[in-house]
This record gives structure tokens, C-alpha cells and sequence, in this order.
């Protein structure tokens, strides 16, 4: 072994030296050969026999580096140019065919200037920790180079493990924003694989040695990097966008994550994908993609209630950077409360759900904002039919702190032209703003602030106003206590309020006000025990108040009693445990556990019931006054989540999941759609907690390479104490609720098929569900039994439905879309006969829900045209057109009969009655 | 500006509510329908039955031979006398404030009903019926009150009476073939028609400091839709206090068949009543008897009173021909032909030819009216 030591500390500083300036000829000196991973040694040796070069340079420098070249006849500094690139190496070449290596990456720029132009900015900030090389395991690589290798962990810290652990960031190389859903994986020896976090965070156990260590994400290039793996370590790996973003249109960010992932009933989509689907008025709009997932419905047009396999639209937990957002939609559901300038990425948990998430019965739509570009200033506007929408972002100071704030208001009343005439002198308007800080400060410590704020206001054609708001805002603390032990402590306050309002008559002119108020603190821990044991933990509480109803006079001539239904209070706390336990690698089960337990809370008055007998307020044997902060009542217990798979082979895995979860919040509204006017109620001594239980089992197989993804997945539910409504319910200011409730059980069972392609210029789903949902309620100590005590389907018992959303890349500015949908005809209770009393025939009603109206289908189609794509320029714009229910299909959103000058009509209504066209205008800056 | 040219784009579609009667296999129902009070004021007590029918061919379906009979508590009983239409009448029952009252049907096919005791309630005055211009028609409101703030729930229904005239005044008759001058009885020209309401209107001052029913909005009468203000026009609120749980089924039959079709519907739901079957459980009865008694308030709206000149739409269609007058041709003419004789053309005191018109020209009958001037018109 040569040993040059010590002359390359002369070369430091060697600008000059630069090799393309030297380009030697020399006829005698050419080299040829095929160099297959080559240490420098080996690499050098061979030239050296080829040539009468000779080398010097520092071998320890060099131990990462592997030469894999083929070449005929080639001068040296083409050789080398070749086998250094993107490398920070660098060499020159003196007068007497002595060769000088030597690693400066301040010195490298010229040599990578043509073809690493974009990695200029970056690699201008020199760490001179890198120099240090492998000898400190605890510097973090920024490792940005491909055919580098990184020496990860001490060489001599051989502690007898087989494997260890990397973590990092994989991080958007130019604006600084953490990637989410990035999957960071090895193909050898054996497939493993993890996706990075929200914050671009991955932690990934592999074992020791050399390996090629892949990245992929959405609109991100594909890039890998050559890990020598010797002990624990971090790397941050910055992604390069992929200018032309439409090479790549994935729907999910993760190829293969449905073979791979041990969770099932897992949607996850991100903004891009997002932003493809045709929808109304053009403004993306992630509550309606979601709409075209298999499992997912809504009960009609005017909603974004969504109902998840068989659960009603309560029964799901809505988070926006973990603040529960409680009405998602706005304007009567035509949009949903999330602007699309904000969202990176949605995940829709239909069947296993995680352990760190509970309350809600049927999923959770876990919704992740963007951080904003931690580098420069940027933003975006857009202009619709209907909305407007300008967002900023930028660092508040560079690579640390970042901001983003957007906004969005409608100017739309117009639009209520499109509803029904009954609704043509009606108002509506709202706004939303959001804004999220994050700062890091250190590599351990990162604080993001989230605040999100909504407003609409409406009145339906008569001089009633109805407003209501969100209010959201959230601190989280994410602290890295070591490679394998994460933390994040969220503390957050939600709120929501609306208000009916009337002025119209002095006399009783009236204001009737309700909200909900939850403050909580989260601590969530990750803890990578070993290569086969993944952990998750933590615990929660989160503190309910609500005024479920406050009704007052409105100006002085108001005669109106103010009436209060007095406060709730419950404090809902839950632990939690789960571990992903890699049995091999072709089965891995994940194993969770959550005891949530649950307190009403005084100060509260308690009426109780007679047992046996129907609650009225005949029956009430005693009233108990509870004093503030008093335990009133406690629920709680375990709820089961497992989920399993088993991996055949690389593209077909089998996997299923069992699951309870447990509700102590409900809506109690008797209207098949959420109405913006839903009370919410806790559970009390009189109204239990809403149970669930879910098995599923799946089938996934992919074809062509794993661009195509095939799925099948079936389930089967059962929900114990779904609050239904006796007859004729009164629920507003109803100081006694729990007399016009009746628990009803249900059970869902369905089917759900997919086929996804996410590549190519074809892509797109298609996704057809067989599902029911029906209820029972057959006891008839409840007062009265529904439909005879037998099974009758929910409201939105919808058991066919078919979604296809296919994309056709035309070219890199041009691509259409086309959106179908097709659904049975949701249940509604149509009369049996007619009466005539009051002057009137009347209609008579019997049993609930035994009639459907006509089936729905849709039609929607949008283009997406992109301005230029020149990266350097300041303004890129682009224009969406389209049409939403393109065949004009006059689908029914209700049947009613209705009794009209003495007479009975039957009528459809239908919210659209013809094809609506929509533009919007985007510009980003 | 672009957004302008936007919105154009967007006022080219509407939403809509097409008539929709599926073709649903149901069985006609038949249930037992009870209709009306009972009377604890002075003034008859008047109890409707019928029978439910099929939604695709709803009729009146009365019920006749029952025995009826109003009971209270106390065990005193007083039967109900049956008229014509499914109607029982009692003209005036001997009420006892200290009791409460229910009813009792024997059907035909011998089955038996009876009514849930309720309280009684008195019926305060109405305190005004006013009615006020708007760009598009009248409406019309009512106010009430309890000093005792006792009432709480009310129930109005009015009764509509107008004046209207006939495009052409006929003079004339032809009867048995023969031409001749009306009698002032027999003049067809003015009539009057009544209309009674076909809505529930109900009203609560249950979340009011005092029960006070201050300007209910009852009615709106279009000017141009209906006839009813191109004359004179009148209306008759009758006002009834109700018991809590009256109130609520009355609130149930409104929601289940006035208000629904909007985007947030409740669910329809079972109709029912305080009326049971004693003899089969399963036998449904729909309707809630309940002890009230009744208050009324008339008021009258001339059309000079109102800035509005309603024209008689017949103008478009309502023409004079004129024949000869010569009576051998009058059958042809006059005698189902729809038309009827108006007034004769005279030349020279010689009456030489007969206008005739239109049925609905010429006798204001024809619009379902009378011409026998009600009593309480003044």
C-alpha cells in the first residue's frame, strides 16, 4: 500500500489548477478499460500501469469513493472528469504526469457547472464538517450527491449489532420545505423501506454495510445515494423538483406503498394530485377527491359530510395540523374549509386506523399544511367563478423560520341563482385564513405554530341569518432526544360557534348561539427500538365545553325570554401504544393499543330516568346538581388496533385489520345532510359513547412494474349506541335531549375494488364499492321501536357505487381530466298514503327509508393548462377549464311530497340542473 | 375587467325542482282520520271522519255510521248526531270548566277509539287582523294576546270571501226556451267566493317574555295571480288556543307536509295522535281532539284602498257576438253552446239582434262563486 500522505494539504487552495485549462494531450497516455467499482487504490494502480501518470493523493479521503467507468481510449482528465463526477473531487495534472487528488468542494464548481447547475446555490454554503468525514457520526451529511458514498456511523463503533439506524430530513432542495411521504428504501439485500413523517422526518433500520439507499417522491426526481453503513447516523437528503412536474403525476406519493405498508384502508393523496381532479367552480377541493375514493360517500350535492364505510358524517375526525376542525365546509358544502394554497397532503384512515388517533367512530381525514419556503419569498393567487385566493410565503429568517399565509373569500351570491327558486333571494359569503410559522431551533428542535380561522355567513331566502366559524390554533414541539427516540408535545385550543339570527319582527327579533370550546395537549413519542421493533406512544387529554344553546332578545323591542341550555364540560384522555413488529420481511404486524377514558364534568344538572321505561320527562325519578370540575359520569376502555401483512411476493401482499374506536362527541341533527346548524352533544349519564368495531381484509396485488395497483378490500363493522330521533324530535334548546334520543345499533359491511395506475400519460382510478349500512332499533323499553324493530338502511345506504378519475398528459402544458361518478340512490322515506285534515290531503309516513331515489351519476371535465415552464421566470401562471356535471344530468339530491293549496305534489329536487363551466386563473410567484 | 366576463359564464344554469311522482306499490292505507274539537265555548262542536286513501288517488273518503260521543271525566257522555259527509255534530255540549273531555268513535265495523284526555283551553281575543301593501300583493297578519299568559299556543284558520264580477253584465235568461228579462235575484254579474286556508298556521310565545303573538304573518294574497283584490275582499281569522301537546302533532303534520323539499330536510316521520284504538292495538288512528273554544276577527280590504288597478284578465279572451233576433235560432245558439244571452240590441225600440256571450263572460258563477250576497258582507 502506497501511502501519500501530506501533499494534499499543498493543493489546498489549487483554484487555478483548474483541469479544464490544462486539457493535456498526450498521444501516449490515453486509458481504456472498464473499471468496475473500483476503490482509488485499485482505480489508480490500473492507470498507473496503462500510463506514465502518477498519483497523489490522501487514501482516507478517498475510502468512500467506488469508480464504476467504461472508457476507449480516453485522455486522463476526461477519465477522471468522468469518475468525479458529482463529486467533490477534485484533481490537477503537473508538468511531469504527476497527478494531484484531492476533495474541495470550494474549488469543484466549475467542473459541475454544466450539468449540476441546480445544486450551485446549495453547494456554494461549504460545511466544513463534512471534511471531518465518517470519524463524527453525530454531524448531519447533507448528502446531496449520488455517486458519493457516505459513510454513516464509526467504523470502529462495532457494537455488535447487525444493523443500525439512519434518520434524517428529506427536504425540497429549494425551498427548504420538509417532504412528507417520501419513501426512503434499500432493494439489497432485501427490500426495506419506511416513508418520511410531516416533517420530512425518516428513521430507517438497515443493516451494516454497503448499500444503495433509494428516494422517491411525488414531482420530486428520483435520486439514490450510496450509504456505507457502520453505525448509527444521520443524513438529510435534499430532492430536486422535477421542473417538469407532469412527467410524474403519482396519485399516491408512495409506489408500492399499497403492496408494502402494513396499514390498509390508507389513502393518501397529495396537493398534486389533488389539484388534477375536476371539481366545482375549479377550486381544488380535497374533501371532493376524497369523494371519489371507494368506501367514501356523501348523501348529495350540498355536502361535504362525508360517510366512510357505513359511518354517519359525525363519525369523522377531521384534522388540520392536528387542531379538529368540526364543520369542513363552507357555503353550504359547495367547498370544503381547507384551502388548497395550504395543503401539502391529505390521509384518509378508513379501516386501520392509527393508535395516536382516536374519538371519531369511522376514519380520519388527517389533513398536513406546507411549511412555506424557508429560502425565498414566494406566492400564489388565483381567481374563480366564485372564490379568490392569494397566499405568501417565505422565511422569516433563512433556513430556520419560515412562514405561510393565505387567504380566500367568495364573492358569490349570484351562485345561489344555480339552487333552486325557493333559494334565489338568499345571501352567502365566507372567508378563511390560515397561517403556519415554523422555526427550527437547532437539528433536534423544530416549533410549528398553526392558526386557521373561517367565516361564513348565509340566509336562506327569508330574513334569517345563519353564521358560523372555525377557530383553530395549535403549537407543536417536535424534539429529537436521540436518533431513535422522537418526540412531539401539541398543545392547541379549537373552536367552533354558529348563530341563527332574526330581526325581521322587533317583537321577536332573537339571536340563538351555540359553540364548542376543546383545548388539549398531546405528547406523541416514536422510539425505533430495533431493526424488527418500531414504537409509538404517547398520551392525550383534550377538555370539552359547550354552550349548547344560547337564545336571547335581539334590540329593545324584543319580547323574547332568554332561554340557556346550560354547559357541558368532559375531559377525554387516552394512552396508546403501538409497535410495528417485523416479524420478517415478508410479514409484519402492527400492534396498537388505546384506553381512552372519558369524564363529564360538572357543573351540570342531571336528570334521571325511571329504568325500563322510556325516557320522557314523565320519568324522570330525580334531578342531581353536580358542583364545577365533580365526576359525573366515566366511560372509557380499550380499543383494539391490528393490522397485519403478509407479503407473497414483491408486487402481491394480503393484509387485515381489526379495530374498535369509541365516540363521546356526536352531532344531533335529524337532517340526512350535515346542516350548518348541527348541535353537537357530549355523552352524558343518559346518552352512551358511540362504539365501533371494523374487521378488514385486503388483497393487493400490482401489475406492469408496480405501475398499475389493483386492490380488493372487504370489511365488516358494527356500531353500538347510534343516537337516532323518535318522531318529530325537537333538538334546538332542548334542555332534556336525551328524550327524543334513541340508540340504535348498526352494521356495514361492503366490498371496495380498485385499480390505479399512477404513471405514465394515462393515469388515474377506477373504483367501484358494494356497501350497506343499516340500522336497527328494536327495544321497546326506548319508547318507540323503528320500523317494527327490524334492519333499516341509514340515510346514506348507498350500495352501488363506481368512481373513475383518469388524466391524459397531452403534453407538458396540456392535460385533460375526466371525472365520473355513480351511485345508487340514497334511502328516503316516501309516503304511504294521504290523508285530509286542515283543509288540506296531507301525507302519510310509515317506515323510514324504504324507498330510494333515482340512482346519481356525474360527469365532470376539466383541462389544465400550464403558461411556460422557463424555471427563472418571476410569474407562472396557469388556467383550469372546465365543466362540472358535463352531461347536465338532472340528479336528484331529495323526493319529497309536499301538501300545496290543498293538494299533494310529488317533486325531485336536484341542486344542479345543467352542466356548469367553470375557469379559474392561477398565478405563483 | 376579466372577472366580469367570468361571472356571464356562470348566470347560464340553474338548479331545479321537477315534478316527480314515482310509481310506488302501496297499498291504500285506510286509517281512521279524526278531524276537528271539542267545543268547550258556545258554539256547535263538529268532528270530521274519514279514511285515509292511496297516494296515487287521493279522495275524500268519509266515514259514515259511527257513533260518537264526547265524555268526561266524570262519566257523563253526549253523543254526536251524524250529518251528511262524514260529519257528527253537537250544536251546543254543556261544558264543565272543572272537567276535561275526550271522545269516543265506535265504527261501523265496530271497532272502538277514544281520544287522550286534554286540558281545556280558552281562546283570547284576536287583537288585530291588519294587512299591509307590498310591491307584489297584500299579506296579512295577526295579533293576539293572554294577559294571564296562559294560552302560549295558537292555531289560526281563516276563511277568504271576495267580490268579483263577471266580464259582461247579462240582463238576459234564456229558460225553457223562452228569453227573459232577470230578476234582480236572478243578476249573475257580481258574485262572491270563499276560500278557506290550506296551511297549518301555528304560533308559540313559549320563548317570549309574555304570550304575545305580535303581527303572525297569515296570508299574501298576489295582485295579479289571483282575483281576489279587484274588488273587495275579506277575511275571516278564526283563532284557537292549543294545548302544548296539540301544538306539537300540529308542528309534526306542518314539518312532514308543508316544509319540506329544502337542503337540509328533517326526516319525515310517523303522524299518528292522542287518538287510540282499544279494540286492536295495531289499528292506527291519525288526529288530536283536543278542548278549545274559538275566536274570530273579520276585516275587509277594499280594492280603492290599495294603489293598484287589477285589470279582469277575461278581456283577452271575452268578446260579444251578436245574432239576429229571431227566436227560432235561439236554441241554436243559446242551448249548449256554452254561451248565454246578455243583452238585446234594439233599433229603433224594435229589439233586432241579441248579444250573447261566454258562459264565463257573462255569469260569475262559472268561477265557482254565488251570487247571493253572504250575510256579513256589508
Amino acid at each position: 500500500m502506497r501511502q501519500r500522505v501530506g501533499f494534499f494539504l499543498l493543493m489546498g487552495c489549487l483554484g487555478a489548477f483548474s483541469p479544464n485549462l490544462i486539457a493535456q494531450k498526450n498521444a501516449q497516455n490515453l486509458i481504456s478499460g472498464t473499471f468496475n467499482d473500483l476503490t482509488i487504490q485499485e482505480f489508480t494502480e490500473e492507470i498507473e500501469q496503462q500510463t506514465d501518470y502518477y498519483f497523489y493523493y490522501d487514501v482516507t479521503l478517498f475510502d468512500s469513493l467506488r469508480i464504476t467507468l467504461s472508457v476507449n481510449k480516453e485522455a486522463l482528465s476526461v477519465v477522471l472528469g468522468q469518475a468525479f463526477i458529482k463529486t467533490d473531487y477534485n484533481y490537477s495534472i503537473g508538468p511531469h504526469n504527476e497527478v494531484y487528488l484531492t476533495r474541495l468542494a470550494t474549488v469543484q464548481t466549475n467542473l459541475t457547472a454544466a450539468s449540476l447547475d441546480t445544486l450551485k446555490g446549495k453547494r456554494s454554503v461549504y460545511n466544513p464538517e463534512m471534511d471531518n468525514g465518517p470519524a463524527q457520526p453525530t454531524f448531519v451529511q447533507s448528502a446531496a450527491l449520488e455517486n458519493k458514498l457516505y459513510q454513516i456511523g464509526m467504523n470502529t463503533s462495532n457494537n455488535g449489532q447487525a444493523s443500525a439506524l439512519i434518520s434524517g430530513y428529506v427536504r425540497d432542495a429549494k425551498s427548504g420545505e420538509p417532504i412528507a411521504g417520501a419513501s426512503v428504501y434499500i432493494e439489497k439485500p432485501r427490500r426495506i423501506g419506511v416513508s418520511t413523517d410531516q416533517y420530512g422526518y425518516f428513521a430507517i433500520m438497515l443493516p451494516k454495510g454497503r448499500m444503495i439507499l433509494n428516494i422517491q417522491s411525488i414531482g420530486m426526481k428520483d435520486t439514490r445515494r450510496q450509504v456505507s453503513l457502520a453505525g448509527d447516523g444521520k443524513m438529510n437528503i435534499d430532492l430536486q423538483g422535477q421542473v417538469m412536474m407532469l412527467k410524474n403525476v403519482i396519485v399516491s406519493a408512495e409506489k408500492m406503498n399499497n403492496i408494502r405498508g402494513v396499514q390498509m384502508g390508507v389513502q393518501k393523496l397529495d396537493i398534486k394530485a389533488l389539484k388534477q381532479v375536476p371539481v366545482l367552480f375549479g377550486e381544488t377541493d380535497l374533501v371532493r377527491v376524497l369523494l371519489t375514493l371507494p368506501g367514501v360517500k356523501s348523501v348529495g350535492e350540498a355536502s361535504t359530510g362525508l360517510n366512510v364505510r357505513g359511518g354517519a358524517a359525525d363519525q369523522n375526525l377531521f384534522l388540520f395540523n392536528d387542531a379538529t376542525v368540526y364543520n369542513p365546509a363552507h357555503f353550504f358544502g359547495f367547498f370544503s374549509a381547507f384551502n388548497p394554497d395550504v395543503v401539502k397532503s391529505v390521509e384518509l384512515y378508513k379501516s386501520s386506523i392509527p393508535a395516536r388517533y382516536g374519538g371519531r367512530l369511522s376514519s380520519v381525514v388527517d389533513i398536513i399544511s406546507r411549511e412555506g419556503n424557508k429560502k425565498e419569498f414566494h406566492g400564489s393567487a388565483g381567481i374563480g367563478l366564485v372564490t379568490s385566493r392569494l397566499e405568501i410565503e417565505g422565511p422569516l429568517v433563512k433556513d430556520k423560520t419560515s412562514f405561510i399565509l393565505a387567504g380566500r373569500t367568495t364573492y358569490a351570491d349570484w351562485m345561489l341563482n344555480l339552487l333552486p327558486p325557493e333559494y334565489k333571494l338568499s345571501k352567502a359569503s365566507f372567508y378563511d385564513i390560515n397561517l403556519n410559522v415554523n422555526h427550527q431551533i437547532n437539528k433536534n428542535n423544530n416549533l410549528f405554530l398553526t392558526a386557521y380561522t373561517s367565516k361564513d355567513k348565509f340566509n336562506l331566502n327569508s330574513d334569517t341569518t345563519y353564521g358560523y366559524g372555525n377557530l383553530n390554533l395549535s403549537l407543536k414541539w417536535k424534539h429529537s432526544f436521540s436518533d431513535k427516540l422522537i418526540g412531539i408535545f401539541t398543545t392547541g385550543y379549537d373552536r367552533y360557534d354558529y348563530s341563527v339570527s332574526s330581526e325581521a319582527n322587533p317583537v321577536n327579533a332573537y339571536k340563538l348561539a351555540f359553540d364548542i370550546n376543546q383545548s388539549y395537549l398531546k405528547a406523541q413519542f416514536n422510539y425505533f427500538l430495533s431493526a424488527n421493533h418500531s414504537l409509538e406512544f404517547g398520551l392525550s387529554s383534550l377538555y370539552y365545553k359547550l354552550d349548547p344553546g344560547n337564545y336571547g332578545p335581539v334590540g329593545k323591542l324584543s319580547l323574547v325570554t332568554p332561554d340557556t341550555v346550560h354547559s357541558e364540560q368532559a375531559l377525554e384522555s387516552a394512552v396508546y401504544l403501538s409497535d410495528k413488529y417485523t416479524v420478517t420481511s415478508k410479514f409484519v404486524v402492527e400492534i396498537g393499543l388505546r384506553y381512552s377514558l372519558y369524564n363529564y364534568l360538572g357543573p351540570q344538572t342531571v336528570n334521571e330516568y325511571a329504568p325500563g321505561i322510556p325516557k320522557t320527562e314523565d320519568n324522570v325519578v330525580a334531578v342531581k346538581t353536580y358542583g364545577a370540575g365533580q365526576n359525573i359520569k366515566t366511560y372509557g376502555g380499550p380499543e383494539y388496533r391490528l393490522s397485519a401483512r403478509y407479503e407473497f411476493s414483491d408486487n402481491f401482499s394480503l393484509k387485515a385489520s381489526y379495530n374498535t374506536t369509541r365516540q363521546y362527541i356526536q352531532t344531533l341533527s335529524n337532517t340526512a345532510t350535515i346542516a350548518p346548524t348541527d348541535i353537537w352533544k357530549l355523552s352524558d349519564p343518559n346518552i352512551l359513547p358511540q362504539e365501533g368495531s371494523q374487521f378488514s381484509l385486503g388483497v393487493y396485488k400490482n401489475l406492469k412494474n408496480n405501475t398499475i395497483e389493483t386492490s380488493v378490500e372487504v370489511y365488516y363493522k358494527q356500531i353500538q349506541n347510534y343516537p337516532d330521533y323518535k318522531s318529530g324530535a325537537v333538538i334546538v334548546l332542548n334542555h332534556h335531549i336525551e328524550t327524543e334520543l334513541i340508540n340504535t345499533r348498526g352494521k356495514a359491511y361492503g366490498i371496495e375494488l380498485m385499480i390505479k395506475k399512477s404513471t405514465g400519460k394515462l393515469n388515474g382510478w377506477i373504483s367501484y364499492t358494494y356497501s350497506r349500512i343499516l340500522l336497527q332499533q328494536d327495544d321497546p323499553n326506548a319508547g318507540e321501536t323503528i320500523n317494527g324493530g327490524k334492519y333499516y338502511p341509514a340515510n346514506y345506504d348507498q350500495p352501488n357505487s363506481a368512481t373513475m378519475v383518469l388524466n391524459y398528459r397531452i403534453n407538458h402544458r396540456f392535460s385533460l381530466s375526466l371525472n365520473s361518478t355513480y351511485s345508487t340512490g340514497r334511502p328516503i322515506t316516501l309516503p304511504i298514503g294521504v290523508y285530509f285534515y286542515d283543509n288540506s290531503y296531507r301525507t302519510l309516513y310509515s317506515d323510514r327509508n324504504a324507498y330510494r331515489i333515482p340512482d346519481y351519476y356525474r360527469t365532470d371535465f376539466s383541462m389544465n393548462i400550464d403558461g411556460n415552464h422557463k424555471v427563472h421566470q418571476k410569474f407562472h401562471n396557469s388556467w383550469t377549464i372546465g365543466v362540472y356535471n358535463l352531461l347536465g344530468t338532472r340528479n336528484p339530491y331529495s323526493v319529497y311530497y309536499i301538501s300545496e293549496n290543498g293538494a299533494v305534489n310529488g317533486y325531485r329536487l336536484s341542486i344542479f340542473g345543467s352542466a356548469i363551466p367553470f375557469i379559474n386563473y392561477n398565478i405563483k410567484f | 375587467m376579466k372577472i366580469k366576463y367570468l361571472f356571464l359564464i356562470g348566470v347560464l344554469f340553474t338548479g331545479c325542482k321537477d315534478k316527480y311522482m314515482p310509481n310506488l306499490h302501496l297499498s291504500t292505507t285506510g286509517y281512521l282520520v279524526v278531524e276537528g274539537f271539542i267545543n268547550v265555548g258556545k258554539g256547535p262542536t263538529h268532528i270530521q271522519l274519514s279514511r285515509s286513501t292511496g297516494l296515487d288517488s287521493p279522495y275524500y273518503h268519509s266515514e259514515s255510521g259511527a257513533q260518537i260521543e264526547v265524555q268526561s271525566e266524570n262519566g257523563a257522555s253526549y253523543p254526536l248526531a251524524e250529518q251528511a259527509g262524514g260529519q257528527y255534530s253537537i250544536d251546543q255540549l254543556p261544558v264543565n270548566s272543572a272537567q276535561r273531555y275526550r271522545l269516543h268513535i265506535r265504527t261501523n265495523n265496530g271497532k272502538d277509539f277514544i281520544s287522550d284526555y286534554t286540558e281545556i283551553k280558552i281562546t283570547p281575543l284576536i287583537d288585530t287582523v291588519k294587512w299591509k301593501a307590498e310591491s307584489d300583493g297584500v299579506s296579512i297578519f295577526v295579533s293576539t294576546h293572554d294577559n294571564q299568559n296562559k294560552t302560549i299556543y295558537y292555531q289560526w284558520q281563516f276563511e277568504e270571501t271576495w267580490k268579483y264580477t263577471a266580464y259582461y253584465q247579462s240582463n238576459y235568461k234564456y229558460e225553457n226556451h223562452i228569453l227573459s228579462l232577470r230578476s234582480f235575484d236572478e243578476f249573475i254579474f257580481t258574485c262572491w267566493k270563499t276560500d278557506v286556508s290550506t296551511n297549518i298556521a301555528i304560533a308559540s310565545s313559549a320563548k317570549l317574555k309574555s304570550d304575545v303573538i305580535s303581527d303572525f304573518p297569515l296570508t299574501h294574497i298576489p295582485y295579479y295571480t289571483s282575483e281576489k283584490l279587484a274588488q273587495e275582499y275579506s277575511i275571516q281569522v278564526k283563532q284557537y288556543a292549543l294545548s302544548k301537546e296539540w301544538y306539537e302533532w300540529k308542528q309534526k303534520v306542518k314539518k312532514n307536509t308543508e316544509q319540506l323539499g329544502s337542503i337540509f330536510d328533517a326526516q319525515p316521520s310517523e303522524t299518528g295522535g292522542n287518538i287510540h284504538c282499544t279494540t286492536d292495538p295495531n289499528e292506527i288512528a291519525i288526529g288530536f281532539i283536543g278542548c278549545t273554544t274559538e275566536t274570530d276577527k273579520r276585516i275587509f280590504i277594499d280594492n280603492s284602498e290599495l294603489n293598484v288597478n287589477i285589470t279582469n284578465k277575461d278581456i283577452e279572451f271575452c268578446k260579444l257576438d251578436t245574432i239576429n233576433y229571431y227566436p227560432p235560432d235561439f236554441d241554436a245558439f243559446l242551448y249548449n253552446t256554452g254561451k248565454i244571452p246578455v243583452n238585446l240590441v234594439y233599433v229603433m225600440g224594435v229589439p233586432k239582434g241579441v248579444e250573447i256571450s261566454f258562459v264565463n263572460c257573462a255569469d260569475c258563477r262559472a268561477k265557482g262563486g254565488t251570487n247571493i250576497k253572504p250575510d256579513f258582507w256589508p
